[in-house]
């Protein structure tokens, strides 16, 4: 559970520039700046719109066709994939760098950074919030911001700002609350619309009902975007589970001579991110951030880093590296008076300059998919498969017919484990010594309700311990109820090879009505197996069979 | 990472000796991967030295036979404790009645048997008419499979689930009589206990091993050096 270190660690700051496809279009002067403005994308449907056009019943989603019907007037504008990261890095990106230098863009119009460094320089998340609207105002563009404990929930809390109040802080501890008021359907955020959809038809309407539901469930209908989608919900963070990832998964390609094409690099760029993301899943990891890294022969360096709310992919990664040259090059042009970038052109454009090395860095790494198992050794993939496996079983046998064990400290056999269904947290580990427990070997097999026995001495009368610990005589037969047939019941009795113990267990000293004695022996029966007898209130039951 | 290696499928056990020693360093690098050869699962401790090949082979059924109380729990926990200690996880499927031996796997135990217990699972109580489900739905995910056999399994269904351990890889170990021919029958008699110093110390267990095509063995288990627990 989150404690208040925890969520402090994990506090998030979400800036979104909305409808950035057209913000970005009008900033270049390739979209008016007061007419109703569509974007289309490549597939022929609306990707963008603006404020105006909104207004007038234009949304995302619709075909060019049914757009231009229902407002004639709007402009309807191609979208610029170039011209969004550009812009945003342009207008965005570098003036908040002098904010954090923890920037990580997931896509043009939205990145997320760590609350805990810019909070040190301007005290609260709120004004760290209001100088980026203030920063970004001056750059020409609007912006809103979210703060909350996790990337999701700063997200959604950055979606729920207005023009009135465009940054909104959720206060440590309401990250829950707020999550669980949002309805599905906002699951369509991070990628997850399939899930949201089925969710949503099974009458779970809110991340509030679908937090209640419990995760095995989820996990085992729905799949590891089910799971997802459920973890997202509780509020859990997508916490990367390899922190520091080692340096040899960075992967570097240096360019001799050096590539003056923007093509050339990007292309060189696709292999890299294959190479990088090879490297991952055979670790069995994914990335969520990656670092891009561009040095020129002129001695300059560029690095971005770059977010995805699931994982990179080699196409998205190669997206975001292109994106990247291409902002910086125009930048450098622009700046430097470099002629080195045209502008629509993409692929025939010169890296002025030369780009001598492309390097990617993993910067933030997640198990590929699926439960996040922990990592534990040999066989990679051992992990995945067997708890896909233990999620069925617990479907089809119920969650608490698949547990694993934790040693918990104790001074019977039962005492000494406790079992949990696979997938709940494990309880602590006990340790420390527990005077009077049965010193090792351990019994292998043990009966949690205890099997009625008899243990008597050779005149046939029960054996008893005082309480100071005395037998009142030697143990001679036991005989133990075997099994829940009643016609196995009581075997006629072995007798006693040999038997060690009492160890006198006072319970509960300090409760008079409360307080228990017992006493635990070791027998040994005439057949060579040993039993640990358990004696209690002048009742004999055995407790473990030394199998 | 790209060691240039490829692992092959070794005709003889000296190749694969010489394979292994060859990997070795680079295994210690990479951890993961089973190589394609690794036929053998090995076991540790004295149990490791009595069977055939040190190990019990992959994709095989291993039956484990005594009376309650003889250790047979024991034995079958040191073939869990060979598949956790190789990174895969072991199962333990327990059966209603639990067959002869009753009551359910002490944890306590299973550590002491070397059992890496964050890599081992207990399944049950499963029925009987479930059993061949579950352990064949183990037998596809993990390492060890140790199930207590229920009264009566289905032939066709015996026959499936050693079609799927020879592809998967898996080994089931048996607990009690199997239903199946086994590839490796252990039977256990552990009756001599030394009690020292007001307490059980150990007990000597011999076991008679019987692989298929070789001569029936009778070993004398040397008693497990304890770990500090």
């Amino acid at each position: 559970m989150a404690g208040p270190e925890d969520s402090t660690a994990l506090r998030t700051v979400c800036v979104w520039c909305p409808d950035w496809p057209v913000a970005a279009l009008r900033l270049a002067g390739h979209a008016p700046a007061t007419a109703p403005v569509a974007v289309v994308g490549n597939n022929g449907r609306v990707r963008a719109v603006s404020g105006e056009a909104r207004r007038r019943g234009l949304a995302r989603g619709l075909r060019r066709r049914e757009a231009q019907a229902r407002c004639p007037d709007a402009v309807v504008v191609p979208a610029d994939p170039a011209v969004e990261v550009r812009e945003f890095e342009e207008r965005v990106v570098r003036p908040l760098e002098a904010v954090t230098p923890r920037l990580a863009v997931e896509r043009p119009g939205l990145l997320t950074f760590p609350a805990r460094g810019p909070r040190r320089w301007f005290g609260t998340d709120e004004a760290v919030g209001l100088r980026i609207v203030k920063v970004t105002r001056e750059a020409g563009v609007t912006a809103r911001v979210g703060a909350a404990d996790g990337a999701f929930a700063a997200r959604l809390a950055a979606r729920h700002t207005d023009d009135a109040g465009p940054v909104l802080v959720l206060a440590v501890g309401e990250t829950p609350g707020f999550l669980a008021s949002q309805p599905v359907a906002t699951l369509g955020e991070v990628g997850l619309d399939e899930p949201a959809g089925r969710f949503l038809r099974l009458g779970v309407r809110t991340l509030g009902d679908l937090a209640s539901l419990p995760a095995v469930s989820v996990a085992t209908r729905f799949g590891p975007d089910g799971a997802r989608a459920h973890r997202l919900a509780r509020g859990v963070h997508e916490a990367p589970a390899l922190v520091g990832p080692p340096p040899d998964l960075t992967v570097t390609t240096t360019f001799d001579p050096p590539a003056t094409r923007v093509g050339e690099v990007v292309f060189a760029g696709k292999r890299l991110a294959d190479d990088l993301l090879d490297g991952l899943s055979r670790r069995d990891a994914a990335a969520t951030e990656v670092s891009v890294v561009v040095e020129t022969e002129r001695g300059e360096r560029h690095t971005r880093r770059w977010r995805h709310p699931d994982s990179f992919t080699a196409a998205t990664l190669a997206r975001r590296i292109h994106g990247q040259l291409d902002a910086w090059l125009h930048h450098r042009a622009l700046h430097d008076g470099h002629d080195g970038h045209g502008g629509q052109d993409e692929h025939g454009d010169e890296a002025g300059g030369g780009v001598t090395l492309l390097r990617l860095v993993p910067e933030e790494l997640v198990p590929a998919r699926g439960r996040q198992l922990g990592l534990f050794g040999a066989d990679p993939h051992a992990d995945e498969r067997a708890g896909q496996v233990f999620s069925r079983l617990q479907g089809m046998l119920g969650k608490e017919a698949v547990v694993t064990p934790t040693l918990t400290g104790g001074r019977t056999p039962i005492e000494q484990a406790t079992w949990v269904p696979w997938g709940d947290p494990a309880p602590e580990r006990g340790n420390g010594a527990w005077p009077g427990s049965v010193p090792a070997p351990a019994a292998a097999r043990v009966f949690d309700s205890g099997q009625d026995a008899t243990l008597v001495d050779a005149e046939g009368q029960p054996v008893v311990v005082s309480g100071r610990g005395e037998l009142s005589a030697p143990p001679a037969r036991l005989s133990v109820a075997r099994g829940r047939n009643p016609q196995r019941d009581h075997t006629p009795g072995s007798r006693v090879r040999a038997w060690a113990g009492p160890w006198v267990h006072d319970l509960r000293w300090w409760d008079p009505a409360a307080r228990r004695r017992r006493a635990l022996f070791q027998v040994i029966t005439d057949d060579g197996a040993a039993w640990l007898v358990t004696i209690e209130g002048g009742r004999a039951a055995v407790t473990a069979l030394y199998d | 990472m790209g060691s240039g290696v490829s692992p092959r499928r070794a005709t003889s056990s000296r190749v694969e000796a010489h394979e292994r020693s060859a990997l070795a360093p680079v295994m210690g690098r990479v951890g993961p991967a089973r190589p394609a050869f690794d036929r053998i699962l090995r076991v540790t401790r004295s149990l490791g030295q009595v069977l055939p090949e040190g190990g019990v082979r992959r994709g095989g059924v291993v039956a484990v036979e005594g009376v309650p109380g003889s250790g047979v729990t024991s034995v079958a926990l040191g073939l869990a404790a060979a598949a956790t200690g190789a990174g895969e996880w072991a199962a333990w499927v327990e059966t209603p009645d639990s067959g002869d031996a009753p009551g359910t796997l002490g944890a306590r135990a299973a550590a002491e048997a070397g059992v890496v217990l964050e890599r081992l699972i207990r399944v049950g109580p499963v029925p009987s008419r479930r059993w061949a489900t579950v352990v064949a739905a183990l037998a596809e995910g993990i390492g060890v499979v140790v199930a207590e056999p229920p009264p009566r399994v289905h032939p066709r269904e015996v026959r499936r689930l050693q079609a799927l351990l020879r592809r998967s890889g898996a080994v089931l170990v048996m607990a009690g009589a199997a239903p199946m021919s086994p590839a490796l029958r252990l039977e256990v008699a552990g009756d001599r206990w030394r009690v020292e110093g007001g307490r059980l110390v150990e007990r000597a267990l011999r076991v008679t091993v019987e692989a298929r095509g070789r001569p029936v063995r009778v070993h004398e288990l040397a008693p497990a050096t304890r770990q500090a627990s």
